[in-house]
C-alpha cells in the first residue's frame, strides 16, 4: 500500500494504516526530537506527543510531503516540551543519554570502521549534541532541522512560521556558536577542527 | 588588511555560503576577502567542517515503537462539515418562510387596532355587564320604551345580565345617568377595548331589542365600529396562527443559523 492510501484510509480513522506510516517514520521522528531535545525520555514523549497529534489532526493534512508536515509537528511538539522543561527545570537535564547503559543508541553504519575510529566517531557525535543543547531554542531548531534533517530553507521557514532571512541568520549564528563550543574543546575532535594559531 | 567590518561581513556569510545561498555579489566578496585573510578561511574551514559533522551525525534509533494503541481508534462518524449544505439550505428555507409570514401577519389587521379612542385605564369589570345596562339606560331617553322587555332577547345574555341594573354597574358605568347615544358608543368602544368578543356579543344583543337598533343606526361611529368588530371577529384566530408561525419560524432560523455557523467554522 503507497503512503497516500495509507495517509486516506487513516484519515478516515483506519489506525492500522496510520501505525503502518508511524513505523515508516518513526526513528526520524524521534531522531528530530533527540537532537532538539538532547534527551532520551523527552525526546520519546515529544515523539509519542507528534504521532498522537499527527492522528488526530489527520484532517488538516492537505497533501505535499507527508514527512515535512510530519516534521514540522515534531518540531512543534519538541518546542512546547522544551519550553515545558524550562518551565520545570527539576526534571530537565537529566539523564542526558539516559539508555539501558545510560547513553543512547545509535544508527552503526556498517563498513570497516575500526574499534578506535568508532569510539572517536562516537565521542564526537556526543561531544556534537552537548553543543547543540548548548543553543538557543530557536536557533537550535532551526540547526537541527538544515543539518540533521536536511530540509531546506524554505522547508525550515514553513515548519518554523518564519521568513528566510530569519532562517538565515539563525542558522548563520548557530553554526558559529557551535563552530567555537567544538573549537574550545578542540582536544577531544579530529584534526580539521583545530583551529589553533598555526593554522590561521 | 581588511577593516574589521570586512571580517564580521564575511564571518556572517560563511554558512549561506556553504550552503550556495549566497547572490552573487556575496559569494565574490566571501572569496576575495578568504583570499586575503587567513583567520577568516580558517573559520570558513572550521564551519564547513561542523556542517560535515552534523550531517554525517548517525541517526538515533527509536528506543520503543511509538504506534498508537487500540483504543486510540476513532470510529469513522459522519462530520459536521457534511451536514453543512443541507443545513445552509434549510436556513435559507425557512428565514424565507419567517419573511412571507410576518408580512402576512403585518398585513392582517389585528384586533388591537378597532379601538379607535385613545386607550384608557384596563377594565376589570366584565365589559357585558357594563355595556348592557346602558343600552337599557340609553333606550328611555331617546324614544320609549315598550313597557315589556324584548322578547327575542338572547336567553345567554339574560342570564348574564340583570333585567334591572344593579346599582355597582350603574356606578361603573357611569355616576349619572346615561342619556345620549354618544355616551353609550363611548361606553360600548371601551367594552370591546377590554375584550372584542364581548363587544361583539354587545352588538349581537343590541340589534336584537328593537330599541337598540334604532340607536344603532343612529351613529355612525357605532355603525363603523360594529363592521370592524365583525370583521375581527374572522381574523383573530388567524392573526393567532400567524403569530405562532412566526414564533416558531423565527425560533427555527436562529437555531438552523447557529449550527450552520458551527459547521462552517468546522470547515
Amino acid at each position: 500500500m503507497d503512503e497516500n492510501a495509507l495517509i486516506q484510509s487513516a484519515r478516515k480513522g483506519d489506525l492500522n494504516a496510520f501505525n503502518t506510516l508511524v513505523l515508516a517514520y518513526q526513528h526520524q521522528v524521534y531522531n528530530l526530537a533527540y537532537r532538539i531535545m538532547g534527551e532520551e525520555a523527552a525526546a520519546s514523549d515529544a515523539a509519542q506527543e507528534a504521532f498522537i497529534s499527527a492522528y488526530k489532526n489527520l484532517k488538516s493534512y492537505r497533501g505535499g510531503s507527508f514527512k515535512s508536515w510530519l516534521l514540522r509537528i515534531v518540531t512543534n511538539a519538541s518546542y512546547d516540551e522544551l519550553r515545558r522543561r524550562k518551565r520545570r527545570p527539576a526534571t530537565s537535564l537529566n539523564g542526558l543519554m539516559d539508555g539501558d547503559d545510560g547513553e543512547a543508541e545509535f544508527d552503526v553504519p556498517s563498513g570497516e570502521e575500526g574499534p578506535e575510529a568508532a569510539t572517536q566517531r562516537h565521542e564526537l557525535a556526543e561531544l556534537i549534541q552537548q553543543g547543540i543543547t548548548t543553543l538557543p531554542d530557536d536557533q537550535r531548531i532551526v540547526l537541527v532541522l538544515s543539518d540533521v534533517q536536511g530540509l531546506s530553507y524554505e522547508e525550515i521557514a514553513d515548519a518554523t512560521n518564519s521568513n528566510l532571512g530569519t532562517v538565515k541568520s539563525r542558522l548563520s549564528r548557530a553554526r558559529a556558536k557551535l563552530r567555537e563550543f567544538l573549537q574550545a574543546r578542540g582536544e577531544l575532535l579530529p584534526e580539521v577542527y583545530r583551529l589553533d594559531s598555526n593554522s590561521a | 588588511m581588511a577593516p574589521q567590518i570586512d571580517h564580521t561581513r564575511a564571518e556572517e556569510l560563511f554558512s549561506a555560503y556553504i550552503d550556495q545561498r549566497t547572490t552573487a555579489d556575496e559569494k565574490a566578496f566571501v572569496e576575495r576577502h578568504v583570499a586575503t585573510c587567513a583567520e577568516c578561511r580558517a573559520k570558513l574551514d572550521a564551519t564547513r567542517a561542523v556542517v560535515v559533522a552534523l550531517r554525517a551525525l548517525p541517526q538515533v534509533k527509536a528506543p520503543r515503537s511509538f504506534v498508537l494503541p487500540k483504543e486510540m481508534e476513532r470510529k469513522a462518524r459522519p462530520s459536521i462539515l457534511s451536514w453543512y449544505p443541507a443545513l445552509r439550505v434549510a436556513t435559507a428555507l425557512a428565514a424565507v418562510a419567517f419573511i412571507i409570514t410576518f408580512a402576512g401577519d403585518l398585513m392582517t389587521p389585528r384586533p388591537g387596532t378597532v379601538a379607535m379612542i385613545p386607550m384608557q385605564a384596563s377594565a376589570p369589570a366584565q365589559p357585558t355587564q357594563m355595556a348592557e345596562p346602558m343600552l337599557k339606560q340609553a333606550a328611555p331617553a331617546e324614544a320609549p320604551a315598550p313597557a315589556a322587555p324584548a322578547p327575542e332577547a338572547p336567553a345567554s345574555d339574560a342570564a348574564r345580565v340583570s333585567p334591572t341594573p344593579t346599582p355597582e354597574t350603574m356606578t361603573v358605568a357611569g355616576a349619572e345617568p346615561v342619556t345620549d347615544t354618544a355616551t353609550m358608543t363611548e361606553s360600548m368602544a371601551l367594552a370591546m377595548e377590554a375584550t372584542p368578543e364581548a363587544a361583539s356579543e354587545n352588538l349581537a344583543t343590541a340589534e336584537a331589542r328593537p330599541d337598540g337598533v334604532q340607536l344603532y343606526a343612529a351613529t355612525p361611529e357605532n355603525q363603523a365600529t360594529e363592521s370592524q368588530a365583525a370583521s375581527n371577529e374572522a381574523v383573530a384566530p388567524q392573526a393567532d396562527w400567524l403569530r405562532v408561525a412566526e414564533i416558531v419560524l423565527g425560533g427555527l432560523v436562529i437555531v438552523l443559523g447557529a449550527a450552520t455557523l458551527i459547521a462552517r467554522r468546522a470547515a
